[in-house]
């Protein structure tokens, strides 16, 4: 077993699947974006860019990612700053009904919300029947039910993601910069943010990433005016197999993300390099 | 009551709430799939089996189910098998570099509404729109970076010394692999099968798109499902399938601390 062929072979399946269903698909949405017809043109960009819906349908992505971050980050960073703090069985038992959550299928947590706020659902039946309220509350299919829904599925990937992070800092540093006499506003932005603001930086942009493309909630939980990416590039492709439109809001998308991705990183203050060697850990 | 200690007791509280908004809405659900109302109630007036009956005995949920389960099977085991060879790569050849780990972690951060979009005209131009073979690839492709990690960390447990001192007996390369490496990875190489079969199993969005239409897998047919209404019966399905991926996820999660206790012994 020597050579290079050895080598070749076995990593070939892996990057061949991900050449086939990720580098190849994303190639094909830029050729895709830039023609019309057999003709290069720029069209799909214009298109995309000035034609209702799209714009709107942009603006509404960012918004609710933009939302859904914020959420997300500020309900799970307390949770993570103090789990994180803590050893012993409780930690344990916290970690793993997170991941448990996290292991349900978005389905079923987007049908929970579904039940929960329909006009006929469970909290418009407890109003209705203790009197609180004459009339059913109009709560599902608006902005805030599809961001209360990505917050309950963001948030724990976003507590799980800093308790990891978190967990590697050096408490000693903490324990010796207070006794050399450093005050709390010090102390925490020079002992313990620089520590954990790579985690930090890093776990907001993927629950960004995640958020901006999501498919499912807002589909299942929007209203007609909560349209994002997602569901209009599935309408266009499935509907009206209009494959120019969908590559070109995905290309856009993607070079988004990657602008996103890219200022993140300054933020985290490391080099690609760094943040590769972080991921494969 | 002193400051440490209130601080602990303010802290669990804050996660306990925190696992009260991401774990409750789904409880509630549990206990409405057992109602026998024709609408949704909780708590249910009276209990019956009458959704699961009504959805057991229904030819179409079965069918979605089946294919689902037999596609997840072989995105499961093909995942499996390439991470197994990065693994080995990884083990016997010295690491496998940041940025070619990074190239295999792609699908995890790819936006996936952007992969179904290009893989949408790859396969409309191939005539394998709605193919569950293509399906199955694809979400064999998303549950890749997991079996990798998983392995990629099992291997390091392992001694790489175990491999020459193998072969410097004079075993070739094969009987290394079934009679050293596989004894110490069998337990990973489930733990990575099961979380494949799970990513596979619950993907919605590369369903949607680009899935079969006849018989959609069962993501899928939920989704067109809860686009519509809101049907007592979908309340058993996401039971169903909510016990399929917890109890999954438990054997998935239990296998380490088994290793953990073998390797002890």
């Amino acid at each position: 077993m020597r050579g290079r062929g050895v080598h070749l072979v076995l990593m070939a399946p892996a990057c061949l699947f991900v050449f086939a269903f990720v580098i190849a698909p994303i190639g094909i949405a830029l050729i895709d974006s830039f023609s019309n017809e057999g003709t290069w043109t720029l069209g799909n960009y214009v298109h995309v860019l000035t034609e209702p819906p799209y714009p709107r349908v942009l603006l509404n992505t960012l918004v609710i990612a933009t939302l859904t971050t914020l959420l997300s980050m500020a309900v799970a960073f307390p949770a993570a700053v103090f789990v994180a703090s803590r050893s012993g069985r409780a930690v344990g038992i916290v970690v793993s009904l997170l991941a448990i959550t996290l292991s349900i299928s978005v389905l079923v947590k987007i049908f929970a919300w579904q039940v929960l706020l329909a006009r006929n659902g469970l909290i418009n039946g407890a109003l209705l029947g203790a009197g609180i309220i004459t009339d059913p509350l109009l709560m599902l299919y608006t902005r805030a039910s599809v961001v209360v829904a990505m917050v309950q599925i963001m948030a724990p990937y976003a507590c799980l993601l800093m308790i990891a992070g978190m967990r590697r800092i050096d408490r000693d540093l903490m324990t010796a910069a207070r006794t050399l006499g450093a005050r709390s506003l010090r102390l925490f932005r020079d002992v313990y943010w620089s520590q954990v603001r790579f985690c930090v930086v890093m776990t907001t942009l993927i629950i960004f990433i995640g958020s901006s493309g999501f498919f499912v909630a807002p589909a299942l939980v929007g209203g007609p005016g909560e349209i994002m990416l997602g569901m209009k590039m599935q309408s266009d492709l499935v509907n009206q197999y209009e494959s120019g439109l969908a590559a070109t809001t995905g290309i856009l998308l993607t070079a988004f993300l990657l602008a996103v991705t890219f200022i993140a990183l300054r933020l985290s203050g490391r080099s690609f390099r760094n943040v590769a060697e972080e991921l494969a850990r | 009551m002193n400051r440490p200690a209130l601080r602990s007791v303010a802290g669990w509280t804050y996660c306990v709430l925190l696992l009260g908004f991401v774990m409750v809405p789904i409880a509630v659900m549990i206990p409405a799939s057992f109602g026998s109302a024709e609408v949704l109630q909780f708590p249910p007036e009276s209990f019956s089996l009458r959704w699961y009956r009504e959805v057991l005995g229904d030819a179409r949920w079965l069918d979605s189910a089946w294919l689902s389960f037999r596609l997840a099977i072989v995105a499961a085991l093909l995942a499996t098998l390439a991470g197994f060879m990065v693994a080995i790569e990884h083990m016997r050849f010295g690491r496998v570099r940041p940025l070619m780990r990074a190239y295999l972690l792609l699908p995890l951060i790819a936006p996936h509404i952007v992969l179904a979009a290009g893989l949408f005209s790859m396969l409309l131009q191939a005539r394998l729109l709605g193919s569950p073979t293509a399906l199955a690839l694809a979400q064999c492709c998303l549950a890749l970076p997991l079996a990798v990690v998983v392995l990629i960390n099992a291997v390091e447990a392992i001694d790489p010394l175990l491999w020459t001192a193998a072969s410097s007996l004079g075993a070739r390369w094969w009987t290394v692999l079934l009679k050293v490496i596989l004894p110490n990875l069998w337990l990973s190489l489930i733990v990575a099968a099961l979380i494949a079969f799970n990513s596979a199993w619950d993907e919605v969005t590369f369903a949607v798109f680009f899935g079969p239409i006849q018989t959609p897998t069962l993501p899928s047919k939920m989704f067109s499902y809860l686009q519509e209404l809101i049907n007592p019966s979908v309340t058993a399905i996401a039971t169903l399938l909510m016990t399929v991926t917890i109890v999954l996820a438990l054997a998935a999660a239990s296998i380490p601390r088994l290793i953990r206790r073998g390797g002890r012994r």
